[in-house]
């Protein structure tokens, strides 16, 4: 009798022949909705760790050519407000500039230096120190 | 009683139970396979990333410490053994005095690991160190030198310092 039977019975697993149930729809799609979840968890981690890991590296890396440079400027001589620097020679991928601005006052012996490291396009570290004519 | 009738994709065996056609063996089996491919190929990438973290680590703690303790010492020095315009040299010994009295610190590459002894107290300054030197334009000192992560040659800086001498 190679018929089957949809009845409620049969619907609620309560099969009378071997009492075993196989899985429904919406426990295929809870499961891989959990699986899926899970998944998309991980690599969200992974993504976070990722980026965590580069910015660590590459501001280190700024770090030391942003006090190189600074250093640099406190040997060289006293260049006139809005003068800019000689360079530090930067890392492949890095580039570094300097920009020279008065203080509050107009003491035109003093002024403050902006060094900022660049990766790329992007500007990834800026610091600034005071310049000093003597 | 309503029933339907249809016919059944299923077959039973001979004790009467359901069993599983081919068609849903080898579905589980390429779902089971993709499932524990994708499982490895993330376990495997995980690992990596934990590699290369605690390399990048490593390398930025001992990048921080060395380049800290140089631009500490050089600053506060008031003379070096680092001859002016002489080219690089190896090792470098920087003097001062203060109110404790007259200190020297020198520096030396001593199996891959950068060595800072000040005044008879020696510690790592920096590990996995290598082409270590130190050079001198007036009262500018450039100090060379290159990080590498233990095991990852990929995690590495190729540091160029430039500290003003006696600045600070």
């Amino acid at each position: 009798m190679p018929l089957l039977r949809l009845s409620n019975q049969d619907r609620s697993h309560t099969n009378s022949a071997n009492s075993q149930r196989g899985f429904v729809m919406i426990e295929m799609m809870l499961a891989v909705a959990i699986v899926g979840t899970a998944m998309l968890a991980t690599v969200s981690a992974f993504s976070t760790a990722s980026k965590t890991s580069k910015f660590v590296q590459e501001t280190t890396t700024a770090e030391w050519i942003a006090t190189s440079q600074i250093e640099l400027i406190r040997v060289a001589t006293f260049q006139v407000t809005p003068g800019v620097y000689a360079l530090v020679p930067a890392p492949a991928g890095y580039s570094v500039s300097n920009a020279t601005s008065a203080v509050v006052g107009g003491d035109a012996n003093i002024q403050i230096v902006t060094v900022t490291v660049s990766r790329g396009a992007d500007d990834i570290y800026t610091t600034s120190a005071l310049k000093v004519n003597r | 009683m309503n029933s339907v009738a249809t016919k059944t994709t299923y077959r039973k065996n001979r004790s009467g139970e359901r069993g599983v056609v081919l068609i849903e063996f080898v579905i589980s089996v390429a779902f089971m396979a993709t499932l524990g491919g994708l499982v490895v190929n993330m376990m495997g990438q995980g690992w990596e990333l934990n590699s290369r973290n605690s390399a990048v680590l490593e390398v930025a703690v001992d990048t921080s410490t060395s380049t800290t303790w140089l631009v500490r010492d050089i600053h506060v020095a008031t003379a070096t053994d680092i001859s002016d315009g002489g080219g690089a040299q190896s090792t470098a010994q920087f003097t001062w005095t203060d109110s404790g009295g007259a200190h020297v610190c020198d520096y030396s590459l001593v199996s891959g690991v950068m060595q800072r002894t000040c005044d008879s107290v020696t510690f790592s300054a920096a590990d996995n160190i290598t082409n270590l030197t130190f050079e001198r334009a007036g009262d500018l000192v450039t100090v060379s030198y290159a990080i590498t992560a233990p095991n990852r040659t990929d995690i590495s800086d190729d540091i160029v310092l430039n500290v003003a001498l006696g600045a600070g």
